[in-house]
């Protein structure tokens, strides 16, 4: 489904490399796989994300999405994408804000209006169709920024910390909601995020990342069938697998501060 | 204390993160309350003022050259109605036709700049010189060219509104939510979709404000105009009010021109009620 291959990049200012972010990296995703990219702040995880994208174009190496190019992906709709900061439009309701894409798309009228009313109900908020996003919390807006991302059905979703501005509950309930909602669609979700347990929680693989420039310190599977109810959480697998994902943590800023 | 690193930075930012919001929002909490307390008193202040101006005309003895009555103001605009009717009519002819094409203008040159580098680089000096002409040292010479009928009045109204909207407008095409902007391009939206469903939109608060300095700014160069080189329009009487000190009916004038002001002012604050209520001041 999604290949990167050998991608490197760094910041450069007038072709003077100042800051090198991702050195070699190389990965697969399947079909239908939930991947985590866990690392340190400010370690590249998010630029990664973006060049999966198309949104930013990597210095070397290549990034395969279902056999071809990253345009032909996004010129299919294939690919998705959602912030930690829900980026409703602010003069446009909820439901219309989830109905944009299909407007971008070129969906007719009555599909848009249909599928964005059952994408409300699946991410828990029938009712509030025509409340504007300045009116929801802000768990709720990022409830809408993620069924927005999921109207045009996309085979590959990338999700930037979508859940980091939350507190701690409503960050674990809209976990398990998220989970529910990918839970029918053979959609592939690359997650960056900050949090251990989110990793372990959501997905089937984590990969934890080195400081910047980074490079992969290590690939954590999780072995356990989703949907995943709270219960997971509780379980001895889920504080051992938590466990491994922040001693590859550590140990990969222990690495950078010997190079320092 | 090595290892403990990552998520000691993650905290961090959280905390900090944290207290900004809550910074912000004490912060906007106290704005809030000093500046309706400051409302409150400015209300006070002009009442205040407009009590002692007119207790002052009325009771003490201001000739009425200076400053006439209320009572005489009042009845001057009675009295001259037929001819005040009959010269706002071409006035508000040239403030609306001003407006409209001054602000078209001002949007497809807007687009233009946002758009094309030569246009930015060529178009936008061109403005800057052209606002640093006095409007009032322009009119003759739009006169000479464009006749003596409406049409230099017509321009001096629509070069006055031109300059503020081009300026904010092209600011505003660029403030669209970078975040926004991602999720459409990813999702591969043309430039125009873009245009259309994000850049336009999101510039409203900016050309609202372009259209708020414009309206009363538009008023005062049609008065102007008029004042200069015409036989017609409110400012025309006002010019001859003043030349035949016929002071009650000067500010009769004074009074109608700034009605118009009001009320261009009050309409476009109405149709941003109506095209884009999420932008006015304050977002809400």
């Amino acid at each position: 489904m999604l290949e990167v291959t050998h991608v490197s990049h760094e910041y450069s200012v007038r072709g003077r490399t100042v800051l090198p972010i991702l050195r070699d990296l190389s990965f697969r995703a399947s079909r239908g796989e939930i991947l985590s990219l866990i690392g340190p702040s400010a370690c590249g995880k998010s630029t990664l994300l973006r060049i999966i994208a198309g949104l930013v174009q990597p210095r070397a190496g290549s990034v395969v999405v279902e056999g071809g190019s990253i345009a032909s992906a996004r010129k299919s709709h294939a690919i998705s994408m959602v912030f930690q900061d829900p980026a409703l439009v602010p003069w446009r309701s909820t439901l219309a804000n989830v109905m944009m894409p299909g407007e971008i798309s070129g969906f007719d009228a009555k599909t848009r209006r249909r599928k964005s009313v059952e994408l409300l109900e699946l991410v828990g908020l029938s009712g509030f169709e025509n409340f504007e996003p300045k009116q929801l919390s802000g768990g709720m807006r990022q409830r809408a920024a993620i069924a927005r991302s999921l109207l045009l059905e996309p085979r590959l979703l990338l999700m930037d910390e979508p859940l980091g501005a939350l507190d701690q509950l409503t960050r674990e309930r809209l976990q398990t909601d998220l989970l529910t909602a990918l839970s029918p669609s053979s959609c592939t979700v690359i997650l960056v995020t900050h949090d251990i347990s989110e990793a372990v929680f959501m997905s089937d693989r984590v990969m934890v990342l080195t400081p910047a420039p980074a490079s992969i310190a290590g690939m954590i599977e999780v072995h356990s069938p989703r949907p995943r109810g709270e219960s997971f959480r509780t379980t001895k697998s889920f504080f051992g697998l938590c466990c491994a994902v922040r001693e590859l943590l550590q140990s990969g800023g222990a690495t950078r501060d010997k190079i320092e | 204390m090595i290892a403990d690193r990552p998520s000691d930075g993650f905290e961090k930012h959280v905390v900090e993160r944290e207290n900004r919001k809550r910074e912000e929002t004490v912060h906007s909490l106290k704005t809030s309350r000093i500046s309706s307390r400051l409302a409150g008193l400015s209300r006070f202040l002009l009442a205040l003022g407009a009590v002692i101006l007119v207790g002052l005309v009325i009771f003490a003895s201001v000739p009425s050259y200076i400053l006439p009555k209320p009572g005489a103001i009042g009845r001057a605009l009675l009295e001259h109605r037929t001819l005040l009717l009959k010269h706002l009519w071409p006035t508000v002819l040239e403030l609306i036709a001003g407006f409209v094409l001054g602000n078209f203008t001002a949007f497809a040159s807007a687009l233009a700049i946002f758009y094309i580098k030569a246009a930015r680089r060529i178009l936008l000096p061109g403005l800057i010189l052209l606002r640093s002409v006095p409007v009032v040292a322009l009119t003759p010479v739009l006169a000479l060219w464009l006749g003596t009928g409406l049409a230099p009045r017509i321009a001096v109204v629509a070069l006055i509104t031109f300059f503020p909207l081009v300026v904010l407008m092209v600011r505003g095409l660029g403030a669209a939510d970078s975040g926004i902007m991602d999720v459409m391009r990813v999702l591969n939206a043309r430039e125009w979709q873009i245009l259309l469903k994000l850049r336009i939109p999101a510039s409203s608060p900016y050309v609202f404000s372009g259209l708020k300095i414009g309206a009363p700014a538009a008023v005062m160069g049609a008065l102007v105009a008029e004042w200069l080189g015409s036989n017609e329009g409110i400012g025309y009487i006002m010019a001859t009010a003043t030349f035949e000190f016929r002071t009650e009916l000067l500010w009769a004038t004074i009074a109608v021109g700034s009605v118009l002001g009001v009320v261009a002012f009050a309409l476009i604050e109405l149709l941003q009620h109506l095209v884009a209520p999420w932008s006015r001041d304050g977002g809400h």
